[in-house]
Order: structure tokens, then sequence, then C-alpha cells
């Protein structure tokens, strides 16, 4: 069974007297484990799409089940639940609370919750994904103090703290130089796999993409290319064929 | 909560002057409120030093002229009633009043003195602020006087002098003595504060009384509480051995001389004296009158309850102002945080999560607000209590010469709880506005 499951889903924004079709019935399948990309140009929907899988928004229509359990039945508290305990997040402009340093920022998801570790067991994890960033020497400096690619360590090191079962990341790399870049997507890669932890990143960096094990294209609204590449043998299209969805 | 107090900190300018701006309303509250309770208390205090007592009982006969005349005599009757309610009394003494008037060289002034039994009015004798001359001198010798400043300077006499004094006894008669001059004490002005001292023998000889006798029985309380339930009892129990004057005559419209003769007189029966008594009014024996201290103080209690209202006016004010600035303030606060309130929603914190974050903001300026008020309050009550008033023309409103305020604790602990829990609320809004933010929206914002 699919871990992310979209079906026909439709994103419609008011805009003024006008409405804006963000997404036009998106339908696609992220499997557990997966490292995946949702690319496109600007204005394409990607950061919609995050958002629906993230519970942070609802569709106007269509369905986005999460790991068997469909998110548009569920009311505030539960989706409040849901991105608590299965989600992790990581933004394009990193969202750190700035009153807290890098240890109390990583550490504020687990605070949110019911205790699952004692108390030493959740320090030594909050210090070994600071230590696995490569940040161990500014677990006491705030945010301020971090240069962009070492917050969005810090951020990355935040989303797997409560060891989600998926981590959205929108435009993980868009203010970060190309090395830091790289270093950013190697980290959250190392983290796909060590922890098992599935990723769903968007970009519209060509270059990044390269590192994703599942693809998905979104033009206008809707899905244009949707595969999974073979590491061993190069991608595998699913709906290679271009548009797909209930308005295709 | 840690989130909210380091949001606190972070905009610490921000935070400053809306703290600021409380501690301040709470400055001013705080220093009202503890000046009309240390006023209230102080003036409660002189009345009961100027009037020897809680409680007075006091007595007048219809002599054979058909006068009134103040005296009690029947010394029995009081002490008998007493008893039954001892175990509410303190202590209790006797006093008489004489007006009259001093002659020194060719100047002459008229003065009360007021007679005081001193062995049981130590209490008293303390509050005496004597700017000249001792105590020791007075209590050394009976045929002594304590006077205002302003009549022995009218009078060009100095401590040590010895004055004739000439007045009315209580028959009618004239009546003339020498005392000599053992302290003069700073001038009470109002209320009759500007009386004299004598001891009571010899106010009682020149009023023609015998040393027992007595024109006012006062009574200290235990329990200042108790005074009416006090009052009535007596009002009982003297009405088993003789004529009692019905609480509302000595309250009412005709017992306000007595009040007001009280002030002037330090609560010597009806004030106006010798008055010559209708035939079919006429009485055998003593009358008494029974009085408290709070027959005397309606006046001074109303003035203090409208300085609190005020207070409480000028704090309500205040109030309001602030929790219009806190609501604004927190709006903004609001706007600015935006993403942040996103990023902590998609996290997974509740929406009650992020309410409370703004509330214990608003709690902990409160709080901290009121605080700082509250310390600048006691420092300035602590310098105002230190300058010397005495000169002025309120003196009967301070202690000693010095202003008094008084604080108690419950009551600010009320107080502070009633800011913050007005700040809680004025946030209240802002607060839900930010909780019901949608996560996807708050991270799209940007201002």
């Amino acid at each position: 069974m699919a871990l992310v499951e979209l079906n026909n889903v439709t994103k419609v924004y008011p805009l003024g007297k006008t409405e804006v079709h963000a997404l036009k019935g998106v339908n696609f399948e992220i499997d557990k484990g997966e490292f995946a990309s949702i690319t496109g140009p600007s204005g394409s929907g990607k950061s919609t799409i995050l958002n629906m899988i993230g519970c942070i928004d609802t569709p106007t229509d269509g369905q986005v089940i999460i790991d068997g359990v469909e998110t548009g039945g569920l009311r505030d508290k539960a989706l409040t639940r849901l991105r608590h305990k299965s989600l992790g997040f990581i933004f394009q402009s990193f969202n750190l609370i700035p009153v807290l340093n890098v240890y109390e920022n990583v550490e504020f998801p687990v605070l949110l919750g019911k205790r699952t570790q004692n108390k030493k067991e959740q320090a030594e994890w909050i210090d070994y994904l600071i230590d696995a960033v490569g940040l161990g020497k500014w677990r006491t400096h705030k945010s301020n103090e971090l240069s962009g690619g070492q917050r969005q360590r810090v951020a990355i090191a935040r989303a797997l703290v409560t060891k989600p079962s998926i981590v959205m990341a929108d435009e993980p790399t868009a203010n970060l130089d190309s090395v830091t870049s790289e270093a950013i997507m190697d980290l959250m890669r190392q983290m796909n796999r060590e922890l098992e932890t599935t990723i769903i990143f968007s970009t519209h960096d060509p270059d990044v993409v390269k590192i994703a094990d599942h693809v998905i294209k979104l033009q206008d609204g809707l899905v244009v290319d949707d595969f999974k590449v073979d590491s061993n043998a190069g991608g595998t299209s699913i709906n290679s064929s271009g548009l797909v969805g209930a308005g295709a | 909560m840690r989130i909210a107090f380091k949001n606190v900190l972070r905009h610490l300018k921000r935070s400053l002057l809306l703290g600021g701006a409380i501690g301040f309303g709470f400055f001013v509250f705080t220093l009202i409120n503890s000046f009309t309770n240390g006023l209230s208390t102080t003036v409660e205090r002189n009345f009961t030093d100027l009037f020897g007592g809680h409680v007075y009982v006091t007595g007048s006969e219809v002599s054979e002229r058909g006068s009134e005349i103040n005296v009690v005599k029947d010394t029995f009757a009081v002490e008998d009633a007493v008893y039954a309610i001892e175990d509410k009394i303190e202590s209790f003494n006797t006093r008489s009043s004489a007006g009259t008037t001093m002659v020194y060289g060719t100047k002459e002034e008229n003065q009360r003195i007021i007679g005081l039994n001193f062995s049981g009015e130590s209490t008293f004798l303390e509050t005496l602020n004597i700017i000249d001359g001792s105590l020791e001198n007075f209590l050394e010798n009976p045929n002594s006087v304590i006077l205002p400043e302003d009549t022995v300077d009218k009078l060009d006499a100095i401590v040590g002098e010895i004055l004739v004094v000439r007045t009315t006894t209580i028959n009618g008669q004239q009546n003339v003595n020498d005392l000599v001059v053992a302290a003069t004490i700073r001038t009470q002005e109002g209320f009759g504060g500007a009386s004299g001292y004598g001891h009571i023998e010899t106010v009682n000889q020149l009023l023609n009384m015998t040393p027992d006798q007595y024109q006012s029985f006062n009574i200290y309380l235990k329990d200042v509480n108790d005074i009416d339930f006090v009052t009535e009892e007596l009002q009982k129990e003297i009405a088993f051995f003789a004529e009692v004057e019905p609480r509302a005559a000595a309250t009412g419209p005709g017992g306000a001389g007595g009040a007001g003769g009280g002030a002037r007189g330090g609560g010597f029966g009806r004030g106006g004296g010798n008055r010559v008594v209708p035939e079919e009014e006429r009485w055998f024996g003593t009358k008494f009158r029974v009085r408290n201290l709070n027959d005397n103080l309606t006046g001074i209690r109303s003035l203090i309850n409208t300085m609190d209202r005020i207070g409480w006016i000028v704090f309500c004010v205040i109030l309001a102002i602030i929790m219009v600035g806190i609501m604004n303030s927190y709006r903004m606060v609001m706007l600015e945080r935006t993403a942040e309130i996103g990023t902590m929603r998609a996290m997974g914190v509740q929406k009650g999560g992020i309410r409370n974050i703004f509330i214990w903001e608003a709690f902990f300026t409160a709080l901290g607000g009121a605080l700082a008020g509250l310390l600048l309050a006691l420092i300035a009550m602590f310098i105002f209590g230190q300058l010397d008033l005495s000169a002025g023309r309120f003196s009967f409103f301070l202690s000693k010469g010095h202003l008094q305020f008084q604080t108690s604790i419950l009551e600010t602990a009320r107080n502070i709880a009633i800011l913050c829990a007005m700040a809680v609320a004025s946030v209240y809004v802002p607060a839900m506005a930010a909780a019901n933010l949608k996560p996807a929206e708050a991270l799209r914002t940007s201002y």
C-alpha cells in the first residue's frame, strides 16, 4: 500500500473576485522509504501539493490519503496530531523559532506531544541528530548566529526528531548556494537511507532532481510526468505519456 | 510557557514600554490606595486618641435652676454596665473638659482644656507632638497644662510661665485658677484638634466637680470591629440602672451637636452645655448617652471612601488604556509572527498552544509591570513617609507629622491578579486570531 496517495485532488484559491486553480486534478502515489521529488516551474502547484500531503491545507476536491488515513475527514485537532506524529517539515526559509537555540529548536517538536522516550534517551537522540547534521559545536547558538546552510541543517534535524514517517521539504535549497545545496541534499538523502524516512521535496533545480528516486513533474496544476528511477537502469516512467489526472 | 517568556525578552524594548505603562498604572493606583488606607487608619487613630477611646458614655443632669449640666456623678451605673462586656475591652479612662479663658499679662485667649486620667492614656500621650517643654514636667505637676503652640504664641507666654485660667463651672459660676505651661504641642487644626490638656482632677476642680466625677467615660476596645456591638450592649446594660438616650437621638440630628461638640470638646455630651431644659422635658438623676467613633467619623469616612473611589476610577481608566495598548500591541505581534505561528502549527502545535503563548506573554508582561509598579510605589511611599509635614494645616491627617501609607498584602495580591486577568482578557482576541490562522496561509504570509 502506498504511504501517500492523492486521488483527483483539486485546489482553488479565491483571489479577489477571481479564482486561481492551483491543482486541477492530481493523482499519484508515493511509497514508504522513497526519496521523492516534486518538480516543475514556479506556480505549477508544487508547494500546494506539499501542503496537502503535510495536512496544513485541505483540497477543494479529491482525496489525500496518508498512511491509509483519508485526511479530508479529520478535524483540526486530529490533523494537528497527525502532523506532529507522522510528518516533518523543512521550509525554504528555514523557519526556525528565533527565540530558541539550536538544541531547543530541534527539541521543540518533541515537547509538543506525549513523551515516548525517557529524558536521557530523548536528549541522546537530539544530540545524535545535531551531530549528524554537523552542528555539534553550535548547539547553544540561536538561529541568527547561523549561516543559511546551518539553519537548514537545524531544520532537517528538527523535521526528523519525532521520527516521522514522512518529511516534506519545500524548496529546501532555494536559498542556498550550490555547494551548500549539494551538501544539504546529500544529508537529506543520507537521513532517508539511514532512518528509512520517506522524504518528499519540491524543487525546480534539475541538478537537485537527479538525486531523487521518484520524480513527479508538474505543470499548470497537473502531473505531466511521474517516474521512478532505477539506480541500475535509469528511469521507469509510471505516467510518461504526460497529462495525468481527472482533467486529463 | 518557556517560549512565551523568551518572547517577552525577545522584544525587550516593546516589553519594557508595555510593562512600563502597566507598571505606571499600578504605581499610581497602589500609591492612592495605600494613601487612603493609611489615611483612614491615621484619622481613625487620631480621632480615637482625641476622644480617648472607641466608645464613649456621657451623662447629663438637670440642675436646680433647670439647666442641663454635663457630668456623670452616678459612676456605678457605667462601671456595672462595663463589667458585662469586659472581655471586649482593652482599657478605659475618664475625661472632663472645660472651656476656659487663659490670661497672661494683658492678653487673653480662649482655650479648651481636656482633663485626662493619664495613667490610662499612655497611648494618647505618645501621639502628642511636643515641640517645647516635656511630658515629665506635666506629669510631675498637677497644676500644669499642655497647650497648643498657637495659644502660647498669642499669649506671648513660654513654657514654665503661670497663666490665670478663668472658667465657668458646671453650675454656671465663675472660677479661676493658676496653671503652669508644662509643654507646647504642634497645633492640629480642624476637627477640634487644637485642645489643651490638663490633669482630670485639676479640670474637675475648675468645673467644680469632685475628683471621682467625670464628663465622659471612654473605652478602648480590643477589636474595633466590635464597636457597634459594644455600643448596643452598653446601651442595654446602662438602661437597667438609669435613663439612657435612644441611639437614634444620640447619633441623629439632636446628637449631631453632641458629635460636633464632641469633636470640639473631646466628646463631652451635647456640646450645647448649660442649656435650659423646658419643664416638660426635665429628668431626674443622670441621663446617659452612648456614642462611638463611627458616629463622629461619618464625614471623614465619606471623604476617604470618595478618595478610594477616585483611586479605583483612576485604576480603571489606566486599566482600560493599558488593555487597548495590549490588544493593539499583540495584534501587531500576531502579524509579525504569522509565519512563525504557521511553522509551529505545521510542527503540531494545537490552536490552544498558540493561544496560550500569547496569553502567557501578556501575563508575564503584566506581572512584571505590576511588580515594578509595586516596587516603585513602595519606594515612593517610603520617601513621602519621611517628609515632615507637621507644619501644614492638615496635621490631623498625619501620624506624628508624617503621611502614613498602608498596603495590605492580600489587597495588593488581589489587585495584581485583577491587572493580570485584564491583561489576559485583552490579549484573548489577538491570541484567538493567531490560534485560528490557517497553517498554510500563515506560512505563505510575509510582512
